[in-house]
């Protein structure tokens, strides 16, 4: 596809629109001649589904058993209505409670491959920003997406999954478990796209467009030059300033390349928990919860550590991948007391070896054993009611052209 | 007339006596050969007639029947040829009957008359210890195996025209000399090992505790030169295993000629392409495999992963019971397998998994793959796991100046004796049953125990792994009970999984 032509060729608005009333339509029975050519004529498709499905018991049927939801632009509590993206998105699927919007909302992406000292580093933003009452929203991808998605059902707050397929295909499928946690947990799965919609490469780039729509911020935890997360955080950036947070790599880092060329561009380095929730609070309104509340990273956890253990977290410090001898040529620490150190690093949960080496899974204060528990907890019940979140009000929820269109009230 | 002497024949490690009756009869010119005798056994007759030509002696052109008692006992091999010469030579009445009292004979002929070394002449000697026999004529070549049994008179016959003078008194046979001072091979000494200290150390603690050593590291990071440092390592042979050792190598006919006492602990290193009766013995004759001749040794398995799964699975027995069956139609035998076990294998299938220079190539798919071919009951088996890492330009060039073998061994003796005396056996045979009672932790040691559960996922399995190991760091260290630091050093050594799961899983 060519980025450079500011949208991608592929996309009309209507192709996709013609996409999702088909899939509707398919299912029951034929499309009406009459949609079709009010559709060629470029009708408001929202008003078309409304008017015109053809036999929306069926239809709704079909959403009813996959649970889904149809939310259309211009519905009340449509959640892109205060930030249109770009492309404009005419309607949006979704499983669970209609999703807050921008202003409650802040987006925390980064890479698939990231080390896991960036996912750890994604798990205790996404846990942070919960607890500060804000939705955390995500593409759902393995990784940092994964990461904060799950660090905000840690804190039991709500969150966001803006999927590049349909919703009842749920890629990538070994995300599966998160998704199923994720509604659960009282968070949504949203989508563009119709059900039994597969995952394609063209759907992830449009995606990311809605992801920083839904989003008062972006929070770039993680990304390489050529990262999809790069295109995220210029949708945000788009919308002014401040919107872009970064964390930012080592400069001969590759998978961290792309923080850093989005701060030589104007988005703003954040280096802690703190930073971000002082930056939102600066730049966006924090519905409700106070910051002063999350977990305060930082480098304060550093100096509990004994010196040997300090000089080998020190040297795994970008997420890289170090062999024992590596290590020891590194902190120049004698084989047995490297040994010791390392357990006593693994036993606290921030390094963890494998045959290919040993690589850092958390940091003191930030992840790990001190920020998220090492292991995934059983999943919880409904969130608590943590800080007191005011939701949007409700979406009209439209029942697939059932006369009169029932209100969903179980938001 | 009727001649009676006796022989052995060769079951598995033991051997059997079997008595040989030569009977020369009238009737047509003919030899019978009866009593289970295999195809050696029988072409016995044709190798007799063309040795008692070459040599000058009379065929008995008679009915000649040739019986080897118990009849029902299976007999293989080429040892019947001698004890059915000197019956044959008896019978034909050239020999006064009282030189055949007590006789025993064992030696295959050539056709020119010359006695050939045969194997399993050491088990021969001991059967015919146990039958009191008068004395044992054995191949000259073989003349200092069958000395190595004490209160047997052995004798050695170069050539059939020999011990037919001998047989007439006319000849003496060769008598065994002092015992010859097999010179031992040098030790492979753990001084030429530079930097791999924590793999030095697992080969310490593997000898001490009698532990199951598993080596993982790129191609060329010295993990057969690390293996080869085991057998050094170990206490030296006592006069019993050196017996048992010397026995299987003599069933398997790989004691070279004159060979005496083997004194060193054998290190047996087959190929991953082994079959299944090649490592654990088998054959229509049960022979033992390798983990029988690496007996009271080592057996080394490079690429462990290459090694099919049955023959993995076949080792399960000799390593949980120090001892091997095989069965075959006609018999059962059991092989003693009590070995020390190294493996080596690749990290991964590329080999460069956690290779400071070269870049592993796998696929996450190819790791999961090659995680499940390591995994398995063989690998439960084995107790410490070290990665031995490729050697640093330094490290190379550098001076030596590691410890050599012979400190580090008089450590493992101490430690062993400290083992036999509180429990009769090494910690790495230790059952689990009696791991509460032996391995008396600590309070701080247990609480890094139960951290280690949780944080590193040990499973019960591994839990006692590193018991074990522990109590042999203790032992090393002199300590009665297991410290906190013994425990975190056993952690250390343990088996680290080649594909982080945990976290594949988490995110």
């Amino acid at each position: 596809m060519n980025r450079a032509a500011g949208r991608p060729p592929w996309w009309t608005p209507r192709v996709g629109e013609r996409e999702v009333l088909l899939s509707l339509a398919a299912t029951p029975g034929p499309l009406p001649a009459a949609v079709a050519a009010r559709l060629a004529e470029g009708r408001d498709p929202a008003t078309l589904l409304r008017v015109h499905s053809p036999d929306p018991g069926s239809v709704a049927a079909r959403l009813d058993g996959l649970g889904l939801r149809f939310l259309v632009s211009g519905d009340e509590g449509w959640p892109l209505a205060a930030t249109p993206p770009d492309p404009p998105c005419a309607w949006l699927f979704a499983s669970g409670p209609v999703p807050p919007g921008a202003a409650a909302s802040v987006a925390v992406v980064g890479g698939r491959r990231a080390s896991p000292l960036r996912r750890a580093a994604a798990r205790s933003i996404g846990a942070g920003l919960a607890r500060a009452g804000w939705c955390v929203v995500s593409g759902g991808a393995v990784g940092v997406d994964a990461a904060a998605h799950a660090g905000a059902l840690d804190a039991g707050g709500r969150t966001v999954v803006v999927l590049g397929c349909g919703l009842d295909v749920a890629y990538p499928r070994a995300n599966t478990g998160l998704f199923a946690r994720v509604r659960s947990g009282g968070g949504t799965l949203v989508s563009e796209h119709p059900p039994s919609a597969q995952p394609r490469a063209a759907h992830f780039l449009p995606r990311n467009r809605l992801i920083a729509a839904l989003s008062a911020a972006v929070v770039v935890v993680e990304a390489a030059e050529d990262s999809g997360s790069l295109s995220t955080a210029r949708a945000a950036g788009s919308r002014g300033a401040g919107h872009v947070l970064v964390l930012p790599g080592a400069p001969w880092d590759p998978g961290s390349a792309g923080c850093n060329q989005l701060i030589r561009d104007g988005a703003t380095l954040v280096h802690s928990l703190t930073d971000i929730l002082e930056e939102l609070g600066t730049t966006a309104t924090a519905p409700g919860g106070s910051p002063a509340g999350a977990a305060a990273g930082g480098a304060g956890g550093w100096w509990q550590l004994a010196p040997a253990a300090r000089a080998v977290l020190t040297s795994l410090i970008d997420g890289q991948l170090l062999t024992p001898g590596r290590l020891a040529a590194a902190t120049d620490l004698p084989p047995a007391a490297l040994d010791a150190a390392l357990l006593d690093l693994e036993l606290s949960g921030l390094v963890r070896r494998t045959a290919a080496g040993v690589q850092a899974i958390g940091l003191p204060g930030v992840g790990g054993a001190a920020g998220c528990p090492a292991t995934l907890p059983e999943p919880r019940g409904p969130p608590p009611v943590t800080g007191t979140v005011e939701l949007p009000p409700p979406a009209r929820v439209l029942e697939c052209g059932g006369p009169g269109g029932d209100d969903g009230r179980d938001a | 007339m009727l001649a009676r002497l006796a022989t052995a024949a060769l079951v598995g490690l033991t051997a059997h006596p079997v008595g040989v009756e030569v009977d020369i009869g009238r009737g047509l010119p003919a030899v019978t050969v009866v009593g289970l005798g295999g195809t050696a056994v029988l072409e016995a007759r044709d190798r007799l007639r063309a040795a008692f030509g070459n040599t000058g002696f009379e065929w008995p052109d008679r009915r000649i029947t040739v019986s080897l008692p118990p009849a029902d006992l299976p007999k293989q091999g080429s040892g019947f040829d001698l004890p059915i010469a000197i019956g044959l030579l008896a019978a034909a009445g050239s020999v006064p009957p009282a030189a055949l009292e007590g006789l025993w004979a064992i030696g295959e002929l050539g056709l020119g008359g010359d006695v050939r070394a045969v194997k399993g002449v050491l088990p021969a000697a001991l059967a015919a210890r146990r039958s009191s026999a008068r004395l044992l004529v054995v191949p000259q070549a073989n003349l200092v195996e069958a000395a190595l049994v004490p209160d047997l008179r052995v004798a050695g016959a170069a050539s059939l025209g020999q011990v037919g003078e001998w047989l007439v008194g006319r000849a003496d046979l060769g008598r065994p000399g002092p015992a010859p001072d097999t010179p031992v091979p040098p030790v492979e000494d753990l001084a030429d090992i530079r930097g791999q200290h924590q793999a030095r150390r697992a080969l310490e603690i593997a000898a001490a505790g009698a532990h199951n050593l598993l080596l993982t590291g790129p191609p060329g990071a010295g993990k057969t030169m690390l293996a080869r440092r085991l057998p050094g390592l170990l206490p030296p042979l006592d006069r019993h295993e050196a017996l048992e050792v010397t026995q299987v190598f003599s069933a398997a006919g790989l004691l070279g000629p004159d060979a005496g006492l083997i004194r060193t602990r054998p290190f047996r290193a087959p190929h991953h392409a082994i079959s299944v009766p090649g490592l654990v013995g088998g054959g229509q004759v049960p022979r033992p495999g390798e983990v029988s001749l690496a007996n009271h040794g080592v057996l080394f398995l490079d690429e462990l992963a290459e090694f099919s799964r049955a023959a993995c699975e076949a080792l399960r027995q000799p390593l949980e019971e120090g001892e091997v069956t095989v069965s075959r139609a006609m018999t059962s035998v059991r092989f003693p397998a009590r070995f020390a076990l190294i493996a080596a294998a690749n990290p991964c299938p590329c080999g460069h998994l956690g290779d400071s220079r070269f870049a592993c190539r796998c696929s996450l798919y190819d790791l999961h793959r090659y995680a499940s071919r390591l995994s398995g009951p063989l690998l439960d088996r084995i107790d410490l796991y070290v990665q031995a890492e490729r050697l640093t330009a330094d490290e190379l060039t550098g001076a030596a100046g590691a410890e050599p073998t012979a400190p580090v061994r008089a450590r493992v003796l101490a430690a062993r004796a400290v083992q036999r005396s509180r429990q009769g056996a090494e910690n790495g045979r230790l059952p689990a049953a009696e791991m509460a009672d032996r391995c008396q932790v600590t309070p701080a040691a247990r609480r890094t125990l139960g951290v280690a559960v949780d944080r590193l996922g040990l499973s019960a399995r591994g839990f006692h792994r590193a018991l074990r190991v522990a109590r042999t760091i203790a032992d090393l260290a002199g300590s009665d009970r297991i410290e906190d630091l013994h425990v975190r050093e056993a952690l250390s050594l343990r088996h680290l999984p080649i594909v982080g799961d945990r976290e594949a899983q988490l995110l």
